[in-house]
């Protein structure tokens, strides 16, 4: 615990430092717009490419700065022994998180946005690695180009489910069937355990499904 | 003729100096300092009608200059400016009558636009104070700025 403490605290002020250089990197692209906006007429042959090129630098701060916070509240993690969160937030925030993994894999994965608020009191760890190990087994063993869709719901009984869904099933009945073989599967079975949860594979529609138990709710 | 003054409080000097020279070009008087200590200095002589503050800096940390300053100088507004702060801090700085706190990086139009409000809170507060005064009722005229001290 303690090892997990001094990574998430390092992590966390490293992500501060990196919102101090994106705030100079968007200062001194505001003061070349600023400079560039003094310019009359047609004075600067350059002029709208320049403006392209800081309005691309503005771009890339907002998109580091989404990135930053975000790892920002992934390093926080292990603050807190249990933390009450709201699981579509969990689920972009590791969706964000693992972009580079997926896009290595050339699969992309997709939240529902109407999912609204849905809070899971537990682990703040655990939840987020079972989020990555599920969203893991899925890269291993989905096909380049595919779509993955996750929605999140509860029940009347505060059972908090998770679906992955792939988008064209018909490709993947047959890698679906070897996951549960898989020593990947075998982790993340440990870690929803270690949950009171549980996890599901359906190879005949494609879907990896999550049932998670709220603290508050076993 | 500027608008108001601001003084611009930051370690980052690379950055403060360039968000300095943005808000000179926006008509606004501007000055900087890179530590609170130098902040303290600044407002003894000069105080401003706005400060924009760091959160986290060598030595004295914002949240102290903030403390200071609104015991001290409850007429300048604040507006907390950090990459580091957490939900605890800004709820301590709101407690201690933050104008507003704002996180890195922040556009221009979006700073310059709650720098104004800040600078408009103090003419508000003034002219408030100062009619109460006018009036005689010198102990209001007090309350409204101990009130303002404690926001």
């Amino acid at each position: 615990m303690k090892e997990t403490l001094f990574m998430g605290r390092i992590t966390a002020t490293v992500t501060h430092e990196i919102k101090n250089v994106l705030a100079i990197i968007r200062e001194s692209g505001g003061l070349m717009e600023d400079f560039l906006n003094m310019v009359e007429g047609d004075n600067f042959k350059y002029k709208d490419r320049f403006h392209k090129i800081i309005s691309n630098i503005e771009d890339q701060v907002v998109r580091g700065d989404a990135i930053s916070t975000l790892l920002n509240r992934f390093a926080h993690s292990p603050d807190a022994d249990v933390a009450s969160e709201n699981v579509p937030d969990l689920l972009d925030q590791m969706i964000v998180l693992s972009a580079r993994l997926a896009k290595a894999k050339e699969i992309v994965f997709k939240s529902d946005k109407d999912s609204g608020v849905i809070l899971i009191s537990s682990d703040p760890i655990r939840i987020r690695m079972l989020i990555f190990q599920a969203m893991d087994v899925l890269m291993n063993y989905c096909k380049p180009g595919q779509t993955i869709l996750v929605n999140s719901k509860v029940n009347d009984s505060k059972l908090i489910t998770l679906e992955f869904s792939v988008d064209s099933k018909t490709q993947v009945l047959q890698e679906f069937e070897q996951i549960i073989l898989s020593d990947q599967w075998k982790d993340l079975i440990s870690t929803v355990e270690s949950l009171d949860s549980k996890a599901f594979i359906n190879p005949e529609n494609g879907t990896l499904r999550l049932e998670l138990r709220s603290n508050d709710n076993r | 003729m500027k608008e108001f003054k601001v003084l611009m409080v930051d370690d980052e000097e690379e950055f403060v100096r360039t968000l300095d020279e943005r808000v000179k070009m926006r008509n606004l008087d501007s000055n900087v300092a890179l530590s609170g200590e130098e902040a303290l200095d600044i407002l003894a002589k000069d105080a401003p009608d706005v400060m924009l503050l760091d959160l986290k800096m060598p030595g004295m940390d914002g949240m102290e200059v903030l403390r200071r300053a609104r015991e001290a100088y409850p007429g300048v507004q604040v507006v907390m400016l950090t990459g580091h702060g957490s939900e605890k801090d800004e709820a301590e700085a709101r407690r201690l009558g933050v104008f507003e706190y704002l996180r890195k990086p922040v556009p221009i139009e979006k700073l310059m636009k709650v720098l104004k409000s800040a600078y408009e809170k103090k003419l508000q507060d003034s002219m408030v104070a100062a009619t109460f005064a006018e009036a005689g009722e010198f102990g209001a005229a007090q309350e409204i700025m101990d009130k303002d001290k404690k926001r």
